[in-house]
């Protein structure tokens, strides 16, 4: 498939194929079609097929799991085809196919739906957490 | 440009990241763009207890950013030579706005 390309005068494209000279140095090129990790700036850790991005890591990714990581435990929740705004990725990280089984040596794989809800569990436990300390340090609250 | 020649020459440098999460990533500088985007190789995580699932990752790419610091060996950088070359920007830079 080829996607039509703005008609723009000489200059414009020349001034685009300099900047696109500058962005190859960190190009992601070599990374198409690779398997990536995406770390976002909320936590999340995405895992998919890198299949296109551009100047501002604006990132598409097909096949995308959501990799949770809770305790000892990990899981990937299916998320489909997934478009990331650039300004919420932290980092990209090339997955080495040869160096996964050092996550699954360390983690023990389960399903999307038990990750969920030990997800959930850990979250209500922070909470509870809090709860408690407000009830212990009331005095706080005054400040 | 300064930043950007000088980033140039630590390719393929050991260098130290540390992110404004405060996750510090070690690598090999691949490459660097004007934005100062960052490409690492042979990546390790300093603090791999809390993320486990960076231990399959080889090589990574760092959106300019999110980066807090980068530390650099001292032996890779002439500071002498890096203090001539922000001198010599300025004065162009004076030059050509007049």
């Amino acid at each position: 498939m080829d996607f039509p390309r703005e008609e723009g005068s000489n200059a414009g494209q020349k001034s685009m194929a300099s900047e696109l000279k500058l962005f190859g140095a960190s190009s992601l090129v070599d990374q198409l079609d690779k398997q990536v990790v995406v770390c976002l700036r909320d936590g999340r850790n995405i895992v998919g097929c890198l299949r296109s991005f551009d100047q501002f890591a604006n990132i598409v990714l097909e096949d995308a799991v959501e990799r949770i990581v809770v305790a000892e435990t990990f899981g990937d929740v299916p998320q489909g085809i997934f478009v990331i705004r650039g300004e919420n990725v932290m980092i990209l990280g090339e997955i080495d196919p040869s160096k996964e089984s050092l996550i699954t040596q360390r983690l023990q794989q389960v399903s999307a739906d038990e990750i969920k809800r030990a997800l959930q569990a850990q979250k209500e436990d922070k909470k509870a957490f809090q709860r408690k300390e407000k009830l212990e340090w009331p005095i706080q609250e005054d400040f | 440009m300064l930043f950007f020649s000088f980033f140039k020459t630590l390719i393929n440098k050991e260098i130290e990241v540390e992110l404004k999460n405060s996750l510090t990533i070690k690598g090999t500088l691949q490459s660097i763009d004007q934005f100062m985007n960052l490409k690492l190789e042979n990546v390790s995580v300093a603090d791999v207890e809390n993320y486990p699932h960076l231990l399959s990752v080889k090589s990574c790419f760092v959106r300019a950013s999110v980066v807090r610091y980068v530390h650099l060996i001292h032996a890779d950088v002439d500071t002498e030579l890096l203090q001539d070359a922000t001198r010599r920007e300025y004065k162009e830079l004076k030059t050509r706005s007049g």
